[in-house]
């Protein structure tokens, strides 16, 4: 499965990835993990199973998850304190979570 | 605190979400960062040509004409290559052919750009100085564009004719429109009252713009504005800059053309002061709290967080410390994340208009860390002197409350471990 983290620049995301690649590798999950950024939205819909928002651009909620929505791709905003933490582990399983 | 928490996502959240959304205010935004490329490498040349130690400058002078080239085409074009790519943008987000609505607004902007009396194009309006009338003409040719197709009153072709042949064809008729309504315009004002376009955007909108969003208080508020909704956990700079950016650029690109012509800077604020200069580790001046976890905290969760976030911290990204501490919604921190970039600001902007500073000119990209960041936007080594003071005056204006803070979270980790520990007992 392929889960994309998106924030402003996909800068501050790409850190977090770090964390759950290694977390999937740990648990032997498949999974795609990448970070980018929200103003690529419409491309990366195309192709993500899972759609991550850092919590810092939950203000274009509104806007993003419509166009989830429309895609048919689940998305949620990350928790501010994994986000923090740079926790992969957490984060990890919350986009399990989402897919299901 | 929960209460106002509420309150800020319920009323102020759907208002920041639609002004980042603002399909126009984003489709400038878009079109400038796609010139911001181009900014660093004119910076790059401009650094070379005019470098921060003297025998070096001296060395380099008889070079500094064939060095300008490459300034010229990239800080001296960003009003030209704005329109193009402000007018791209917006018509992307309509669904409409970019490319046409960029080739016909730049033509707008030529028709609306008086030559010099050799007949030559004048370069000092291709740059910021273009930038207002820039994104003005952009917005209008997309407009208009967008009514005559909405109307349908565009040549069609046969479906057997190739689509960039029928595309072409479908500017024609608005085109026409767009280029003979900026020139009326242009003509009326000329004729009338000897004014250009250039000369009426500049000073209605540029001047008055400029004044407010380059002056000291304009500078605090958007400091201010930028923290409060960081303290919420919002990308403060990205709401405060999808309408601030052009001026700041704007300002900039100033700056940079009274460098280039050996006079005073005329700003201090501008691209690098709002990017850089109070954002040294990331909003906040998050460097100085992240080395404060790193070196002082007691607590695991700060000394941890420390470890983790320095390496991000250095390259100016703040978001692990501002959702990890958490400064977000918490009291304690908010305080001083608000108090030391203001303090900063304060600092920078007086060491700078007294003269013990150079002013910024130079662009570099927000992750270049400190104090080569302070170094490289003022071209001057006591840039990076004044860089280590302000994080200095940050650590100190953020101690008291780390200290409160990290006192605070060893008492509820040694409570967790008491009460861990007397469940074990119970069980044995």
């Amino acid at each position: 499965m392929k889960i994309t983290l998106l924030c402003a620049l996909g800068m501050s995301t790409s850190l977090l990835v770090k964390k759950m690649n290694q977390e999937a590798e740990n648990q032997s999950i498949d999974a795609v993990i990448e970070a980018h950024s929200v103003d690529d939205i419409e491309k990366q819909l195309k192709t993500a199973d899972v759609l991550l928002l850092g919590p810092q651009i939950r203000y274009k909620k509104n806007t993003l998850f419509k166009q989830a929505d429309e895609a048919g791709v689940p998305i949620a905003i990350i928790d501010m304190k994994a986000y923090g933490m740079l926790d992969g582990k957490a984060v990890l399983e919350q986009a399990i979570a989402l897919k299901k | 605190m929960k209460g106002f928490q509420a309150f800020m996502e319920r009323y102020f959240m759907p208002v920041a979400g639609r002004l980042a959304e603002q399909r126009h205010l984003k489709a400038v935004r878009d079109g400038i960062i796609a010139v911001m490329p181009l900014l660093i490498i004119g910076s790059i040349f401009l650094i070379i040509s005019s470098p921060p130690y003297e025998p070096w400058a001296e060395f380099m002078a008889p070079f500094a004409a064939s060095l300008s080239i490459p300034v010229d085409a990239t800080f001296g074009l960003l009003g030209l290559i704005a329109v193009f790519s402000i007018a791209y943008s917006l018509a992307k987000s309509y669904g409409m052919d970019g490319l046409s609505a960029g080739v016909l607004s730049t033509a707008a902007f030529f028709v609306a750009t008086p030559l010099t009396e050799e007949g030559n194009i004048p370069l000092n309006l291709m740059g910021s100085q273009g930038l207002f009338i820039a994104i003005l003409l952009a917005i209008t040719t997309v407009e208009i564009f967008r009514f005559f197709e909405k109307r349908n009153i565009v040549i069609r072709m046969p479906d057997t004719v190739p689509p960039s042949v029928w595309r072409a064809f479908t500017a024609l008729i608005p085109g026409a429109v767009i280029i003979t309504l900026v020139w009326g315009v242009d003509l009326l004002l000329r004729s009338s009252w000897d004014l250009s376009l250039h000369g009426v955007v500049g000073a209605v909108l540029r001047e008055p713009l400029e004044m407010l969003g380059g002056s000291f208080w304009g500078a605090m508020i958007a400091i201010l504005l930028i923290h409060l909704l960081w303290s919420f956990g919002i990308h403060g700079i990205s709401v405060v800059a999808s309408v601030m950016a052009p001026i700041w650029y704007s300002l900039t690109e100033q700056n940079v053309a009274a460098q280039r012509a050996g006079e005073e800077l005329p700003h201090i604020v501008g691209q690098p002061y709002m990017a850089i200069w109070w954002a040294v580790g990331g909003s906040g001046m998050a460097l100085a709290l992240t080395l404060l976890f790193l070196f002082l905290a007691k607590s695991k969760h700060l000394k941890g967080l420390g470890r983790g976030s320095i390496g991000a911290s250095i390259f100016n990204i703040s978001e692990p410390v501002i959702f990890g501490a958490p400064v977000v919604m918490n009291p304690l921190l908010i305080i001083p994340f608000i108090l030391a970039p203001l303090a900063v600001g304060i600092i920078t902007y007086f060491s700078m208009s007294i003269g013990l500073v150079g002013k910024p000119y130079v662009i570099v990209p927000w992750t270049m860390p400190p104090p080569f960041s302070g170094i490289l936007t003022t071209g001057d080594f006591r840039g990076g002197i004044l860089m280590l003071v302000n994080i200095a005056v940050a650590m100190f204006i953020y101690f008291p409350f780390f200290k409160l803070y990290d006192k605070q979270l060893l008492k509820e980790e040694e409570e967790r471990k008491e009460t861990a520990a007397a469940a074990k007992e119970e069980e044995a």
